[in-house]
């Protein structure tokens, strides 16, 4: 089992490290300031707009519980997304290397520190939809909830790693991280309905695990147990799997490729 | 101030952008996505033919220059910092006020391309034109609101180069302009003790007169004091965030050279 | 004013402390404590220390980035604190390093930008630009862009952006670290060169054989103080010929070495080999014979040669500065 041991130390220095990485620029305060306050802002916004579309406060809570979810973006999907891409910036990319751990590990190490920051997000940005936005909480199943969160915080991980693997070889791994991350605004269902987008984009759209989140997170705000959003749940969970083995293929693809082609540490 | 310099750091940073033009979607991408999905929020409440879905496309084209404007300012510093070019530029007799001008003024005049591209989505994916009913008022505008847009540049930069986590007031900053400048929707739909906060940025104003001149028939109670007064506060909210910028950055210099930070990353 | 200053850098009693934030725990650092020289014109001076004797602190605060906590700096006559920018106008500094240019631009660009700083005319500046090329050697890069430079370009680019406002005074921070000896040589002929122009240059390195090489006059520092300031010849007076003997052995005298390090009457020893032999240089720290001593404790080792020798400034160094931060002075040739 050394073989496993070895790797579970890896992935939590790698956790640890970016904890402090994060910790060192900004207080940790600042950090859940900042963490919350472009999600609050987004809330606002669009909750604004469905209001002054429709004054409808059914839609105006269907928007804020969607955008409440969409907080995993920068937690999540940034930052993942961007950890190769960061980590060549630095330089570091080259000693990381150079170590025997294996680099997906320490990736993967990484992105649960913004995978776990993923969830917190979530978790406080709906505490902010029913107590600031006044959405309605008492009929709300918390463990369908949780469960929810918890597996979009997994499933979201899953292909961030993904496009953050492109970063291992691209030097413009940061765009590609913003385009995706912003992409959700759009396709997920967060602030209109899938079925207004034209059909091929509601394809790509089942396709993504955060549509799925928020349609869940709508349903157990509402009250639907863990089985009645069988659905969307399994949805993320076979998403998950199937991005979680995707995000190991694709990482070592560019990660042979940036090899053969001296690129990790190109920026 | 030093116009030489100004022109040279304008064009410092157009050479060094077109030789790396793709980092231009990192600072348009959200901007562009928030107007995509107001106009679809909009249409799918049957507002597609209203005037406020026009106003939501020219409110989303100055958002647009606008999150251009707020990324290059602030990675300005951050790019000078990591790089090591600031004390190079601390070096010459020239202000760092006047270096980072030029570069807002290209920032903001690349911002319009941003904004050419909501117009564009605009038109492909909901079929709504822009159309100006008055061009002569119109470009005028547009070319104040950009100047308004790069002062607030120049201020910003400034409080970024005080701070080691420019990234954090980027953050913070993006959004309040989407909220209260009235781009989006107007800000009469906001709570009244909220609104002196959309008086205070010059691009409220900017948006406004963009509107006046662009839709005829344009009415909120900001226009109807007329569009010279929306010129008025501009001017004046230039002036004051100029002069702030002025002793920011006199400060600014006087910390750097007292403090020795300058060089630290 | 045009520069007819016997002394154009005169520095008095500076002194400057780094006060760190109290988040980051950090006692405050007293980087340069009372330090006072002055640079003849035209001369080379050379600023001689250990990493962290406050060389570039100093260099800071005489090329006005930095303000001294007390001390005066007097620059061509004028307040190197207060006048800045007319001070700005006369000198410049290079760096060392990798930093300090702006990479996705050509080396054409990069000085183009800097002298529209320095507010030189446009009539005339592409001319300026070509001959500041010629004379670092990038006329042939010159419309590369700068991430594509080596190590040894980026630096003579960074000597061509100091260069863009004629400065009377050139400042240079360790203007050979890290670079290869080939080039490091290519760069202090070029420093001659520029001091043959008639420019005043203050240069700091930790590098001994850099400073004996190109200095007229040298001030070493140690912790923020001078320990020793003059001409080469004067600093090697501080040091007399009978303290410093030489031996050449056969075999490594490591163990004897390592027993006479911690003798009362040593003030440093140290071993290198050289040409398959093992050169041992033993400073002493009083005039006392001890030549026959050493003759007889290192003759297991099959003495070669052994006998006084004439002060290096590395001796110097070691002496005023103690052992610290010589481990890679003189053998970076």
């Amino acid at each position: 089992m050394t073989f496993v041991s070895d790797r579970m130390r890896v992935i939590k220095a790698s956790c640890v490290l970016s904890v402090h990485d994060t910790f060192t620029v900004i207080r940790p305060a600042v950090w859940v300031f900042l963490m919350v306050v472009p999600s609050l802002f987004s809330m606002f916004f669009f909750y604004m707009i469905a209001g002054y579309a429709t004054g409808d406060p059914d839609y105006q809570d269907f928007v804020v519980i969607g955008n409440a979810v969409q907080a995993i973006g920068m937690t999540t999907i940034y930052s993942v997304a961007s950890i190769p891409g960061d980590q060549k910036h630095i330089g570091t990319m080259g000693s990381i290397y150079m170590s025997p751990s294996g680099l997906f590990s320490i990736f993967l190490g990484m992105s649960l520190f913004s995978i776990l920051a993923g969830f917190i997000s979530v978790a406080v940005s709906l505490v902010f939809a029913a107590f600031v936005f006044g959405v309605s909480m008492a009929s709300m199943n918390v463990i369908s909830v949780a469960v929810v969160i918890l597996l979009t915080a997994i499933s979201v991980g899953g292909i961030s790693m993904i496009i953050g693997s492109v970063g291992l070889y691209l030097r413009t791994s940061a765009i590609l991280a913003n385009v995706f991350t912003y992409l959700g605004l759009i396709l997920c269902g967060v602030n209109f309905p899938v079925t207004d987008l034209p059909g091929w984009a509601q394809k790509i759209a089942h396709c993504h695990p955060l549509t799925h989140a928020v349609e869940a997170t709508r349903g157990a705000v509402g009250g639907s147990t863990v089985t009645d959003l069988a659905d969307p749940i399994l949805m993320m969970i076979l998403l998950g799997i199937i991005f979680a083995v995707g995000s190991v293929l694709t990482f070592r693809f560019f990660e042979k490729l940036s090899r053969k082609k001296g690129r990790l540490d190109v920026f | 101030m030093n116009v030489k310099a100004i022109t040279a750091a304008f064009r410092q940073q157009g050479t060094q952008f077109l030789a790396d033009p793709q980092w231009i979607i990192p600072s348009i991408i959200a901007p562009f996505m928030f107007t995509v999905v107001a106009l679809y929020m909009y249409s799918g409440a049957g507002e597609l033919d209203s005037p406020i879905v026009l106003t939501a496309v020219l409110g989303g084209g100055v958002l647009g220059m606008w999150g251009n404007m707020l990324f290059s300012s602030g990675f300005t510093i951050t790019y000078d910092r990591y790089n090591g070019t600031m004390e190079p530029i601390m070096l010459t007799p020239t202000h760092l006020i006047d270096v980072i001008a030029g570069r807002s003024v290209w920032n903001v005049f690349i911002g319009m391309i941003n904004a050419v591209l909501v117009f564009i989505s605009a038109q492909l994916i909901f079929g709504v034109g822009v159309s100006v009913a008055d061009p002569l008022l119109f470009f005028p505008m547009l070319l104040m609101t950009l100047f308004s847009l790069a002062s607030i540049g120049l201020m910003l930069a400034a409080l970024f180069v005080l701070t080691r986590a420019s990234y954090v007031i980027t953050t913070i900053l993006e959004f309040p302009i989407y909220v209260f400048s009235g781009a989006l929707f107007p800000i009469t739909a906001l709570p009244e003790a909220l609104r002196p906060i959309s008086y205070i940025f010059a691009p409220t104003w900017g948006v406004d007169a963009l509107k006046t001149a662009a839709i005829s028939g344009y009415n909120t109670p900001m226009a109807s004091f007329g569009i010279w007064f929306d010129v008025l506060m501009m001017f004046l909210l230039i002036a004051v965030y100029i002069i702030a910028s002025y002793f920011l950055f006199m400060r600014i210099e006087r910390n750097i050279r007292e403090s020795g930070t300058l060089a630290r990353y | 004013m045009s520069g007819e200053h016997e002394y154009p850098v005169v520095a008095e009693g500076l002194r400057k402390t780094f006060r760190h934030t109290r988040r980051s725990g950090l006692p405050d650092k007293l980087a340069v404590d009372g330090v006072s020289f002055n640079v003849r014109k035209g001369e080379i001076f050379g600023l001689l220390g250990p990493n962290g004797a406050g060389k570039t602190t100093t260099i800071k605060m005489l090329s006005t980035l930095l303000i001294p906590d007390e001390g005066s700096v007097r620059i061509l006559g004028m307040d190197g604190i207060k006048d800045v920018k007319n001070v700005r106008q006369r000198i410049n500094l290079v760096s060392g390093g990798e930093r300090g240019l702006y990479y996705r631009l050509t080396g054409r660009q990069n000085l183009r930008f800097f002298a529209n700083l320095y507010d030189i005319a446009k009539v005339g500046q592409e001319a300026l630009i070509d001959k500041l090329l010629d004379i670092v050697g990038l006329t042939e890069a010159a419309d590369i862009k700068v991430e594509d430079y080596s190590r040894g370009m980026k630096q003579r680019m960074h000597i061509a952006r100091a260069l863009v406002n004629d400065p009377e005074i050139l400042y240079l921070d360790e203007p050979t670290i890290g670079l290869d000896p080939e080039i490091a040589r290519d760069v202090r002929s070029l420093i001659r060169k520029l001091a043959g122009s008639g420019k005043t240059i203050l240069l700091t390195t930790h590098y001994m054989f850099e400073a004996e090489e190109l200095c007229d006059r040298i001030m070493i520092i140690s912790k923020g103080r001078s320990v020793g300031y003059g001409t080469v010849a004067e600093l090697k007076k501080m040091v007399p010929d009978t303290n410093i003997i030489e031996v050449v052995t056969n075999d490594d005298p490591h163990d004897t070495v390592a027993k006479l390090s911690s003798e009362h009457f040593i003030q440093h020893v140290n071993t290198e080999r050289i040409a398959g032999r093992h050169c041992t240089r033993i400073q002493l720290k009083d005039r006392t014979d001890l030549l026959s001593y050493l003759d007889t404790v290192f003759s297991k080792y099959g003495i070669r040669k052994i006998g006084y020798d004439e002060p290096t400034l590395e001796d110097i160094y070691i002496s005023l500065v103690g052992g610290e931060g010589q481990e890679d002075g003189g053998h970076h040739r």
